[in-house]
């Protein structure tokens, strides 16, 4: 019994170091430092140019724990933020014409499941909600680097490009004027709760 | 220019074909059967082709709405099976006009309750007063086909929604603008139809359905695109130029005056109307 009582305080003073060490990292993410990034052809411009835009406003949480499984990331991007530069193509951009943003003000993307597809890289399948329709979609994220920043406040930081077609998502309307297919990028860092 | 000639085509040529294909069943029905089928088939006529052409414009068409301006045909067929309702003899008139003014607000209803930044109340408010406003128009628009035998009220609302189409342009949404073309594209062929069988009115049965839509295409406008209040006042109030004639001073005039002054009288309007739009939007620059 006298043994036995340094024993067990050990095996517990270890068992609740390793949930620390592997215990799941919360972080928010940093509307100043992440990014969305959208392209799209200008098909009423004879095909000849891709429009650019930014969504300004997004919010989000990254749980990144060594346990894929557990691992998950919630984005939410406020659709009235776009900016293309030209505010009376964003206000079109806005109309029922595509994204219809005052009867869909969001877009989301909630992962349900992550796994490892090479160093630093991770392929994420979830849910992604525009313009009122949600749908699978897989997509192959790079972590960009993480560690503590100028503060000394834990960040990590992840990106990822991938292409939809809006017609996917319910805007199927003046394929004359802007390509069906458009190319995201997603960059987002994320500061530890 | 090309461009929008294309667009102009293959958006309104279906619409035009099924139009007048509906049309002359109708006006052979109208020969031989009771008024109402005929009101009935003129009313499915504009039904089936706006139905078409946004089915076009859109790229989908939905039996389950998802965005607002899915609402829209399924509101034209409402206003068809009303029409059904509406003209069963034995209805009494206040009846008929409750069940319009309900029909009116339900479908100003359904195309503000996806609306994310307005409070239910305010929603329910606007609906109550939008649909006022669109029963009354309905009703005058209503009263106004069955006294005019001509083929001005088709024209006068073709112009009015091809107009309009320009007004929704210019407040941001190209695919609403489209919608009041094809609206635009399916009285007009009325209109054309009438040029060939003479003896037929058009506008008789069609007014609920137009109303339904013209009204809800330009709803939609205000609230999910920049379409002010005051062009929407406007342009709902040039369709109705036809009552100017009931004025003593317009009675005595020549039936060639009439017509120029209630089309003369819708333009002025309808002007105003886009003028309102150009003045806060400015002219599209970007493309």
């Amino acid at each position: 019994m006298g043994r036995f009582v340094p024993v067990a305080a050990v095996l517990g003073i270890l068992s609740i170091a390793i949930s620390f060490a592997f215990a799941a990292d919360t972080y928010e993410v940093d509307p100043a430092h992440s990014f969305v990034i959208f392209r799209c052809l200008n098909v009423a411009q004879a095909n000849s140019v891709f429009v650019y835009g930014r969504f300004t406003d997004i919010k989000g949480r990254i749980v990144a724990d060594k346990d894929l499984a557990k691992s998950s990331v919630e984005i939410t991007i406020n659709a009235e933020s776009l900016d293309t530069g030209v505010p009376e193509r964003d206000k079109h951009l806005k109309s029922p014409d595509f994204l219809n943003t005052r009867q869909f003000p969001t877009i989301t993307f909630r992962s349900k499941k992550v796994e490892a597809a090479g160093k630093n890289r991770y392929r994420v399948t979830g849910d992604l909600t525009l313009h009122g329709v949600t749908r699978p979609i897989t997509i192959t994220v790079t972590k960009v680097g993480e560690g503590k920043n100028f503060k000394g406040v834990s960040v990590i930081g992840f990106e990822t490009t991938f292409t939809i077609k809006r017609s996917d998502f319910g805007m199927k309307g003046l394929m004359n004027v802007a390509g069906n297919e458009v190319t995201l990028t997603v960059a987002i860092m994320g500061i530890r709760k | 220019m090309a461009f929008f000639v294309k667009s102009a085509l293959t958006l309104t040529l279906p619409p035009f074909i099924v139009v007048t294909l509906i049309l002359l069943v109708a006006s052979v029905v109208s020969k031989r059967s009771p008024q109402n089928l005929s009101r009935f088939l003129t009313a499915l006529a504009v039904a089936v082709g706006y139905t078409i052409g946004h089915g076009i414009a859109t790229g989908s068409l939905s039996l389950i709405p998802k965005s607002v301006e899915d609402w829209l045909p399924l509101l034209a067929f409402a206003a068809l099976t009303f029409s059904l309702l509406e003209n069963l003899p034995k209805i009494p008139a206040p009846i008929r006009l409750s069940l319009r003014l309900i029909l009116s607000v339900a479908s100003i209803s359904v195309l503000l309750m996806p609306l994310a930044a307005l409070s239910l109340p305010s929603k329910l408010g606007w609906a109550f007063v939008l649909g006022l406003m669109l029963a009354v128009f309905w009703t005058g628009l209503d009263e106004l086909s069955e006294k005019q035998t001509e083929a001005v009220l088709p024209l006068s609302l073709s112009v009015v929604a091809a107009i309009n189409s320009a007004a929704l342009f210019v407040s941001h949404s190209a695919k609403l603008s489209q919608l009041s073309g094809v609206l635009a594209a399916v009285l007009g062929t009325m209109f054309l139809f009438w040029l060939w069988q003479r003896q037929w009115s058009m506008a008789k049965g069609a007014s609920g359905v137009f109303s339904l839509l013209f009204f809800g295409i330009n709803v939609s406008g205000m609230f999910y695109a920049d379409l002010p209040l005051l062009s929407a006042i406007f342009l709902w109030l040039a369709p109705l130029s036809g009552w100017i004639l009931k004025l003593p001073f317009s009675k005595n005039l020549p039936n060639w005056s009439q017509i120029v002054l209630q089309i003369s009288i819708s333009l002025l309007l309808v002007a105003f109307g886009v003028g309102i739009a150009v003045r806060l939007h400015g002219l599209p620059t970007f493309g």
